[in-house]
């Protein structure tokens, strides 16, 4: 392919290892030296230059990092305040890899200009940090990837390490990422509140996020609704970060800034600190700054122990360090962080750390182990060169903008609302895969009169299934539904949500919970034989709701009578593979269609990049 | 047979003791029992309340939070001043209901550090952790004993039908106000606050002063040759970098579950109490005053919500006694005091978040009688050991051994001893970052 680059190192080496021909592009500037201040005059300035280079060299898609090569045209009518996006005008697809927040990547053009930005579908916006891609998902932002950041490509010395030579000390590169605490600012107390909410609670419900804490459990703000106009959007989206401000200075704090406080007073020389705003901050020096390039990645490999301490204000990703210590082959030692069991097996490749105590007690357990030190940072190392380069984070990317995969856009509704509207009332619903009955209870709000069927196989999940029925007069059934009557394997996974009929997929983002644990014989159905076998006129069937870990599709196929008549279909989708040849969204579209449905929305998962739920109503 | 001990109190202590069975005298009629009054006023009351102390031959006396807490001109040296108690020899007891640095207010704080340093009295901490940093800030006799129902005339009958209306009812203030005082704060002056915060989340069973002292070092904690006002200065910083961890709990521990019920459940929440509206914008209804009319709702609404003061790290506050005295059935914030107390799940239920919180509320209105069972089991289990009564005799037994009644006034201070022990000292030993901890 043809990449146009906005000149950015770690980009232009994945692409060349790549073999892509690359297109080099001037990326947005600030007198300062910092590129994120670069003000619209300076983005309409590389504006120009870079349409005249496409025009003259050709590009298939565009790439650059934290949105540098956002750039503006002047609009055909010449009048100032009239601005194209570039990459629109010259009908290129950008993709930006943000690094920090959006906030803070967009800050020279304003809050105001930049949401406008954010909603070109033509700019997929690939965010490092898990939950501030979900944000931006739950505002409505399209094209919002989440894709881990990654070690550049670059020759790594993957010679063993003797450890008698390392230095016996632990080290930690980075700066001090906020002023908050420096500024020695006065700040309103009723400022705070929403930030002390969410760091109250997150202690309590460490996977949620802010954006489900401020509008889901306390109501602080409304979400953004279809019918907002663009002046409510962009002051909810206001509001919505103004209010986070305080949470990313405690993450801060709770992340990295503590740790650092903590080890320059109980290890004193023995801690070795490299980075900028620790002694304004804290009045702690730090070392020297370590030179770029080899030199930098040679410090992890000498190095006992490096710790690893992510960015303030991420509330879940992994930062880039967390790659380049373990490809420089360095010993990582890192606190807790949501994504790093998704990128590294702990306590093989790396080694994790959930206190201060932990945190020491880990310390000297790894100095007297030399040999297991070093054998955990070698297999961290493998782990990285194979899956956590850059290069690969490319294929992700080109994978993600191949032609004919849908690119997802939330709905801003609720399904019920939706489903209430498409379909008044109903007369029988199907809940298949009902576990313990969760959204058969949802389904009887629903439908008060409604006949509900609520399929569940598995019998220790069954019995509490039954408990729930009896309470909200539904009717239980002991099956699994797919494309055959008999019986078939069930394999039980570590999350009791997660059992399937369908096998492990290897390197699934949820290997957590569906990996395999036992596994169980159960009957199984179609939905057309069983309304047969019980009597039931499939016409009576209103709404089918699935929820059976892949096997979706499956129970379509054995439901070809029901779905002729059957007005809505309301479905689990995958956007990658999570189980073994499980089907994706475009599986379920086309079989649907196929049957005269049509995709009315699709609703957030907390796992929004890999999975949702879908609706779909007869045509 | 011994004639029973003369124990003064004020009125809200009275019956309890009487109760306990001893011989109880109310203090005598003042301007004011204002905690908060002003170190004149507790000189001007000293003579009235010796002299009774005096006439009545009283052996102890026990009140809430310093109000009884009155001052004489030192015996040994007249331009000093002293307890009233003290001058008599008797044993003087304070049952904090409040942190001490919410009382005695109107005092300057160099005053009211110097007399909580006076070895002529008993401090009563409900709370753990409050004790253990009173402690480690040098203050002698810290009796460390949970809180209790007052004696009333109870109603054992079965629970009534709940009252049509609100499933859930909250009855107390937001823990703090200080989000919409529209104060400013320095962001310098949050930090060893938010830093407890966070390591609060990780390590639970360490209290701030573990925290600030041991593992972060933010400061020293006195010592006995610093001099009188450096020790003061030194206890007011400790509590001015507090200030922010207090504001965190208020949050973390009562005004956000408030918040989230009453945007979850709508009027199926009952918020009873004052400032609601003006601190978070919710609805609310008045503090009720009538304590038999509290009671009574406390047994109508089917789930009493018991969250704890914001500014506590632990123990368990009054109405974790009060809701079980009088029958109502209580889901609370697990606090980890509670097990120690009460059997969870048959004598009250706990939930440890929000969404564990609506859970137990469906739970609990779709099984009456298991609610009605855990509400009886947690009635006889505080009438059985939970009233004030228990803790005066308790509080008696304690003193008799430390030879401090009838005559054995002046109190050591090692032989007052608390009655729990936090295991945050042992967990801290762990960590390997321990400092001793400063004998003072």
């Amino acid at each position: 392919m043809r990449v146009g680059v906005f000149e950015h190192g770690w980009w232009t080496d994945a692409c060349r290892q790549r073999g892509h021909d690359i297109v080099p592009l001037p990326a947005a500037t600030h007198p300062s030296g910092n590129a994120y201040a670069s003000d619209m005059g300076s983005r309409l300035a590389i504006g120009q230059s870079v349409a005249r280079l496409l025009r003259e060299q050709g590009a298939d898609f565009l790439l650059d990092n934290s949105g540098t090569g956002l750039g503006f045209l002047p609009g055909l009518n010449d009048s100032p305040s009239d601005i194209a996006l570039l990459h629109e005008s010259t009908g290129h697809v950008l993709c930006s890899h943000f690094i920090d927040p959006m906030v803070t990547a967009l800050q020279g053009i304003g809050w105001q200009t930049a949401w406008q930005c954010l909603q070109s579908t033509q700019w997929v916006k690939a965010i490092w940090d898990r939950a501030q891609a979900y944000e931006l998902q739950r505002f409505g932002v399209p094209n919002v990837l989440h894709i881990p950041m990654a070690a550049p490509v670059r020759h790594y010395d993957t010679t063993p390490i003797d450890p008698a030579k390392q230095r016996r000390v632990v080290s930690f590169i980075g700066g001090q990422n906020t002023t908050f605490f420096t500024s020695n600012q006065a700040v309103g107390t009723a400022a705070l509140l929403p930030g002390v909410l969410a760091g109250a609670t997150h202690p309590d419900m460490p996977h949620a996020f802010f954006w489900d804490l401020y509008h889901d459990a306390y109501g602080l703000g409304q979400p953004i609704l279809e019918s907002d106009d663009a002046h409510t959007r962009l002051l909810k989206t206001t509001n919505y970060f103004n209010a986070k401000l305080f949470y990313n200075a405690s993450l801060c704090m709770r992340n990295r800034d503590r740790f650092v406080i903590f080890l320059t007073r109980k290890l004193g020389e023995h801690f070795h600190l490299h980075g900028h705003g620790w002694d304004t901050a804290y009045g702690i020096a730090p070392r020297n700054p370590l030179p770029t390039g080899t030199p930098y990645f040679q410090h992890f490999r000498d190095t006992a122990i490096n710790i690893n301490l992510v960015n303030g204000n991420a509330e879940g990703g992994l930062n880039m360090r967390h790659f380049e210590i373990t490809a420089a082959g360095g010993f990582m030692l890192c606190y807790r962080q949501p994504e790093l069991a998704t990128c590294f097996d702990i306590g093989k490749e790396c080694v994790m750390f959930t206190s201060e105590a932990d945190l020491l007690e880990k310390i000297d357990y790894y100095l007297q182990h030399p040999d297991e030190r070093v054998a955990i940072a070698a297999a961290g190392q493998r782990r990285t060169l194979n899956n956590h380069l850059y290069s690969h984070r490319l294929d992700t990317l080109l994978s993600a903008l191949a032609p004919g995969e849908p690119h997802i856009k939330f709905s801003l509704t609720r399904w019920t609302d939706d489903c209430k509207s498409l379909l008044p009332e109903a007369d029988i619903v199907l809940d298949i895969g009902a576990n313990v009955g969760y959204m058969a209870k949802g389904l009887r709000k629903l439908y008060p009169q409604a006949e509900i069927h609520s399929f569940e196989p598995v019998p220790e999940v069954f019995e509490q299934l039954q408990k729930t029925c009896v309470d909200i007069s539904a009717h239980p059934v002991q099956k699994a539904v797919a494309d055959r009557d008999g019986t078939m394997t069930m394999n039980l996974t570590a999350s009791s949500e997660c059992h399937s009929l369908l096998g492990f997929q290897e390197g699934n983002p949820c290997a957590q919970w569906t990996r395999i644990v036992g596994e169980q014989q159960v009957d199984v159905c179609t939905l057309d034989h069983w309304c047969e076998e019980n009597n039931i006129d499939p016409a009576r069937i209103d709404l089918v709701k699935l929820d059976i870990q892949g096997a979706e599709l499956k129970a379509l196929h054995g439901a070809r009578r029901v779905l002729k008549s059957a007005k809505v279909v309301y479905t689990e989708v995958s956007f990658v593979p999570l189980y073994k040849e499980s089907p994706l969204l475009s599986d379920i579209d086309g079989f649907l269609a196929n049957c005269g449905f049509r995709r009315h929305a699709i609703y957030p998962s907390d796992q929004p990049q890999n999975w949702g739920d879908a609706l779909y109503v007869k045509t | 047979m011994p004639s029973p001990l003369r124990i003064a109190t004020t009125k809200q202590l009275h019956h309890s003791a009487q109760q306990a069975g001893f011989e109880v005298f109310c203090l005598p009629t003042l301007p004011s029992y204002d905690f908060n009054r002003s170190l004149e006023q507790r000189f001007s009351d000293g003579p009235i309340i010796k002299k009774f102390l005096e006439d009545h031959q009283i052996e102890l006396v026990v009140d809430f939070n310093t109000e009884a807490l009155t001052l004489v001109p030192s015996t040994d040296n007249p331009s000093e001043m002293m307890l009233a108690t003290a001058a008599l020899r008797i044993p003087y007891v304070a049952c904090y209901l409040d942190p001490i640095t919410s009382t005695m207010a109107n005092v300057p704080w160099s005053d009211h550090w110097h007399i909580l340093e006076s070895h002529d009295w008993i401090k009563w901490i409900w709370e753990t952790a409050h004790s253990d940093e009173l402690k480690r800030l040098g203050l002698p006799n810290i009796l460390t004993m949970p809180m209790a129902a007052a004696n009333d005339d109870f109603n054992t009958s079965p629970l009534p039908d709940p009252d049509p209306g609100p499933v859930i009812a909250f009855m107390g203030h937001p823990a703090s106000g200080w989000f919409k005082s529209g104060q400013t704060v320095s962001s310098e002056a949050i930090v060893p606050g938010l830093t407890a915060a966070a390591v609060h989340a990780d390590m639970p069973d360490l209290a701030f002063h573990n925290i600030y002292y041991d593992l972060y070092e933010f400061a020293q904690p006195p010592i006995r040759s610093d001099d009188r006002a450096i020790r003061a200065e030194k206890s007011a910083k400790y509590f001015n970098d507090k200030f922010f961890y207090n504001a965190y709990l208020a949050i973390k521990q009562r005004d956000r579950f408030a918040k989230f019920l009453h945007h979850k459940l709508g009027d199926a929440f009952e918020l009873v109490g004052d400032h609601w509206g003006e601190i978070h914008r919710l609805k609310h209804t008045p503090r009720i005053w009538d304590m038999k009319a509290l009671h009574e709702r406390m047994r109508r609404v089917p789930i009493c919500l018991n969250l704890m003061k914001g500014c506590l790290e632990s123990g368990l506050n009054i109405r974790h006694f009060e809701i079980t005295s009088h029958g109502g059935f209580m889901l609370t914030y697990e606090t980890p005091e509670l097990s120690a107390n009460f059997e969870i799940g048959k004598e009250c239920d706990v939930f440890h978040d929000e969404h564990e919180l609506l859970e137990k509320i469906k739970y609990y209105m779709a099984h009456d009688k298991e609610r009605r069972e855990i509400a009886a089991a947690g009635q006889r289990r505080t009438l059985r050991q939970h009233l004030y009564s228990h803790r005066f005799q308790t509080l008696v037994d304690l003193l008799r051994k430390a030879g401090m009644l009838r005559g054995g006034s002046v109190i050591p201070d090692s032989q007052v001893t608390s009655m729990t022990n936090t295991p945050a000292q042992d967990l801290l030993s762990k960590t390997k970052t321990d400092q001793p901890v400063q004998k003072v």
